[in-house]
């Protein structure tokens, strides 16, 4: 659905990783920031942020 | 094909088989929904077509929801084209009416109509005999338009669809498959109240992954949507996912489980 909607489908993740398994943890995060620092910043934060109202 | 229906209405009025009937009536200019009962003239019944065939559609299996909850004991009729059947097919999965409670009167649609929807079934499987034939499945053309445009492309599609978004919650509230008592559209901690715009695009993906396994595409979010967001091409694709990844489509065969509802092997059920 992301990617439908434009948004890079390896933004997101989801791994099953046991506690037991600390190292696979942390290749995994490792691994994923690398991912994204090639990515760079998400498009939704180039968003119109001065559109933003809010009520009351 | 109304006066058809008029006889199968009558039929099942004087027969008994039925208390009463879901449609729709012309009131006033007006095309709104009525109960019929057994004796009530069916002068002003309407199929809901105005300007166009099918142009004037309500959810009515929302309607019928309502009053089998409040007489559960009570057989009604319903008047129901292909996605109103697929909803009550729906409807009967998630438990919120009764199989043997609902009498549908199934009309087919006209091809104009089935192009518009691009209706993967623009027919009932209950279809009153003598009310017209079967027009084929139309392919889904504008999923085809969106995947050939480029990720950037879709990205400014969709933000500047979700940026009209006004948050009224017609899509939700007209939607036949919406009867939560809580929804998760209205928690605080997932969704802001009173900010505009609404949080790109987690409000609309929300709905979309809540309707995976319920949407029926009949269209009637787009239709109320006073922004024009393009929302059934957005459950449309939800509906893909669904059939490419577990060979499901909701309210397509009476009596199949959504693959959302069983843990483990389906073989194990």
């Amino acid at each position: 659905m992301l990617d439908f909607c434009g948004i890079e489908r390896e933004r997101v993740r989801a791994r099953w990783v046991s506690s037991a398994e600390a190292p696979e943890f942390v290749e995994e995060i490792n691994q994923f920031i690398d991912v994204l620092k090639k990515l760079g910043p998400s498009p939704l934060k180039r968003q119109v942020p001065e559109m933003s109202v809010k009520a009351g | 094909m109304i006066d058809i229906v008029k006889k199968k209405i009558n039929e099942l009025l004087d027969s008994g088989s039925v208390k009463a009937v879901v449609a729709l009536k012309t009131l006033s200019g007006h095309i709104t929904p009525c109960l019929f009962h057994k004796g009530d003239s069916l002068d002003d019944l309407s199929l809901g077509d105005g300007k166009t065939p099918g142009d004037t559609r309500y959810p009515l299996n929302k309607v019928l929801c309502t009053i089998a909850g409040k007489y559960p004991d009570d057989v009604f009729g319903i008047i129901v084209r292909g996605c109103d059947e697929r909803g009550l097919y729906t409807l009967y999965r998630l438990n919120q009416l009764e199989k043997d409670k609902v009498v549908p009167i199934g009309i087919p649609c006209p091809e104009e109509l089935a192009k518009a929807c691009e209706c993967l079934k623009p027919w009932p499987d209950a279809m009153v005999e003598g009310t017209g034939s079967k027009v084929d499945p139309v392919s889904q053309q504008t999923l085809e338009t969106m995947d050939e445009k480029n990720i950037e492309e879709r990205f400014s599609f969709w933000t500047d669809q979700f940026l009209k978004c006004v948050k009224c919650y017609g899509c939700r509230d007209i939607c036949p498959m919406c009867f939560c008592r809580e929804c998760s559209l209205e928690c605080e901690d997932l969704v802001s109240k009173g900010e505009l715009p609404v949080d790109i695009p987690v409000f609309h993906l929300t709905r979309a992954m809540h309707m995976a396994d319920r949407c029926i595409d009949c269209g009637l979010c787009e239709q109320a949507c006073p922004a024009d967001i393009p929302l059934r091409l957005l459950y449309k694709n939800t509906a893909r996912i669904m059939k490419a990844e577990f060979g499901f489509s909701s309210g397509i065969n009476k009596n199949e489980p959504s693959p959302l509802s069983l843990l483990g092997p389906a073989s194990e059920q």
